[in-house]
């Protein structure tokens, strides 16, 4: 095979690829649609009736995290019934495995295909279970209305300007 | 050797050697790895390898857990291919359960679909940087333009992009797979185009020239070295655990083991591309076998390892049922204990993309493993790269890290 033979078959192969349609998106433009499946943030579900938190502060969530995110407090309330004072789920060290989601047993933890969950500050991070509801309810919007996600939609305004 | 930065004394007329550091921030090292080289002009006498930069206390980890909280651990190790790394740990559960013989045919033929998807997904990674490290600019962006489909299949089935986390002691967990996932991974075997990296490298001269007769290692020292994966492939030794050592119906399905004949860099190359065929192959059969298979169930019966139906504890959405108690407790102990394999050990060594990815496992009977440890395809074919090198040139050194096609997520684990 003559010298250059290889190389001008991958140069026309990479003229040809060129013609070809393109593959990318105009992320965060136009942002991409997210599978079904896609394991998001972790939300908690609103009770219909109390309108609180569906949590019954059982534990299994603390249990079966691997990573020592969710931290969970709870007394007894006047009528022997168990009440969770306090639902904390730190983001910085979530690794969004869902095993809690899977540990529920009552269904509170729920899926999200939320993802904009960055900040400019890491004490925002620690979570309770208010905004878990708020990511439970509105997984598109960004969960931290600060200056790097408002950065971004200025950036992203002016280039829809353009 | 000297790893300190004194320039030697050199007489007049000899060569003058001095010590340099390769890496740890050097793109073409793929990640955190340091090589010392002692360097005589271009030449290299002496390379030796500093790992431990990316050290998290994996094995550490996972004993520290439930054994099915360590699964999560795993798609960090090779990072390039997650659930190369869930299956070799959940394999090794599963065996030191004894329940490796209850997995249904469908749960098998899924996973065999993930895995293959993975080996694709990580030789990507591979092919991509190692001819970005030989100067084929154009080759990563192909590579990781197929990668993104792959992303795309893994994010609807498994759920996430990166870290799958697909598997389960016992099945697949919760999630099977949805619908129409199956065609359309079918879809991206018919349309992936292997034929690019096929005309882009393997009769490109340049490329020829960089890998052909670099980084020799006979099958000896191979297989001395313990080397396994394509590098052994590679040196001509057709040893697959695939074949050797059926695990999830691999004997089942039809695949050739590419086999090298040199030992060279190219070898390897040709040995992975080919690879890369064979597992669209495998891709074909095991999707038509998962699709036969629709319906039947994912997860074992064995209520120790299985976590109940969700609707069977929390009870009707619309709450005309209540729960049962008795899948309630059930759910709380597995949540709780996990399960407790009998006392005893176990080495489960699977077919990764990298190489012979083991688990091994010695349980006291308790929750937790007593002991884990990971052999490492990435760390043990690592191992050979100081004499793959000794006497080369330096630009052979980026070559032959390629080659060898390691990840430090799963060298230094």
């Amino acid at each position: 095979m003559p010298l250059g033979t290889g190389m001008l078959a991958g140069l026309r192969r990479i003229i040809s690829i060129g013609t070809r349609k393109p593959v990318t998106f105009d992320y965060p433009e136009k942002p991409r649609p997210i599978a079904e499946r896609f394991r998001g943030g972790v939300g908690m579900r609103r009770d219909a009736l109390t309108g609180n938190s569906a949590c019954v502060g059982c534990g299994l969530c603390e249990t079966a995290c691997p990573n020592e995110v969710i931290r969970i407090d709870t007394s007894e309330a006047a009528d022997g019934t168990r009440w969770v004072e306090r639902y904390e789920f730190d983001l910085g060290r979530c690794i969004v495995c869902h095993l809690c989601i899977e540990a529920c047993p009552v269904d509170a933890l729920q899926v999200t295909p939320a993802y904009r969950l960055a900040t400019g500050n890491r004490t925002n991070l620690i979570i309770t279970d208010d905004e878990m509801m708020t990511l439970w309810e509105h997984p598109e919007q960004a969960l931290f209305d600060n200056e790097v996600s408002s950065n971004w939609a200025r950036k992203s305004a002016s280039i829809d300007k353009d | 050797m000297r790893t300190d930065h004194e320039a030697p004394e050199a007489g007049i007329g000899e060569e003058q050697e001095m010590i340099l550091n390769i890496g740890p921030q050097h793109p073409s090292t793929h990640g955190v790895l340091r090589v010392i080289t002692r360097v005589a002009g271009e030449n290299i006498r002496e390379a030796t390898c500093d790992i431990g930069y990316l050290h998290r206390g994996i094995e550490k980890l996972i004993e520290n857990r439930k054994y099915y909280q360590g699964m999560t651990f795993t798609d960090r190790t090779d990072y390039t291919a997650a659930p190369a790394g869930n299956l070799g740990y959940i394999l090794a559960v599963e065996k030191l359960l004894g329940i490796e013989d209850e997995i249904p045919d469908r749960t098998h033929y899924l996973r065999m679909v993930v895995l293959e998807l993975a080996r694709l997904y990580g030789h990507l990674v591979w092919i991509g940087t190692h001819a970005l490290d030989i100067g084929a600019m154009s080759m990563f962006l192909y590579a990781f333009r197929e990668r993104e489909k792959i992303s795309a299949l893994f994010e609807e089935g498994c759920g996430a992009r990166l870290t799958t986390s697909y598997m389960r002691v016992g099945g697949t967990g919760r999630h099977d797979d949805p619908p129409g996932w199956l065609d359309r991974i079918l879809e991206f075997v018919d349309g992936f185009r292997i034929d690019d990296f096929d005309t882009l490298l393997t009769d490109n001269e340049i490329f020829r020239a960089r890998t052909i007769g670099v980084g020799m290692v006979s099958a000896e020292d191979a297989i001395s070295y313990g080397l396994t994966g394509a590098c052994l492939r590679g040196s001509g030794v057709a040893w697959d655990l695939r074949r050797a050592q059926p695990y999830c119906r691999y004997d089942e399905v039809e695949f050739e083991i590419p086999v090298g004949q040199d030992g060279d860099v190219y070898s390897r190359f040709m040995v992975r591309l080919n690879e890369m065929c064979q597992a669209l192959g495998i891709l074909r059969q095991a999707v038509a076998k998962a699709g036969e298979l629709r319906g039947e169930p994912t997860n074992i019966a064995n209520a120790q390892v299985t976590m109940p139906q969700i609707e069977r504890v929390t009870g009707s959405a619309d709450g005309d049922q209540a729960g049962d108690m008795e899948a309630m407790i059930a759910h709380f102990k597995l949540v709780i204990e996990g399960y407790s394999p009998p006392a005893g050990d176990v080495y489960m060594a699977t077919e990764a993309p990298k190489g012979e990815l083991g688990y091994y496992f010695v349980s006291d009977g308790s929750g937790t493993p007593y002991r884990c440890h990971i052999r490492a395809p990435s760390f043990v074919n690592l191992s050979i790269l100081s004499q793959m090198v000794e006497g080369s040139l330096l630009a052979d050194l980026v070559a032959c890290i390629g080659s060898i096609d390691i990840v430090l997520g799963e060298v230094d684990r």
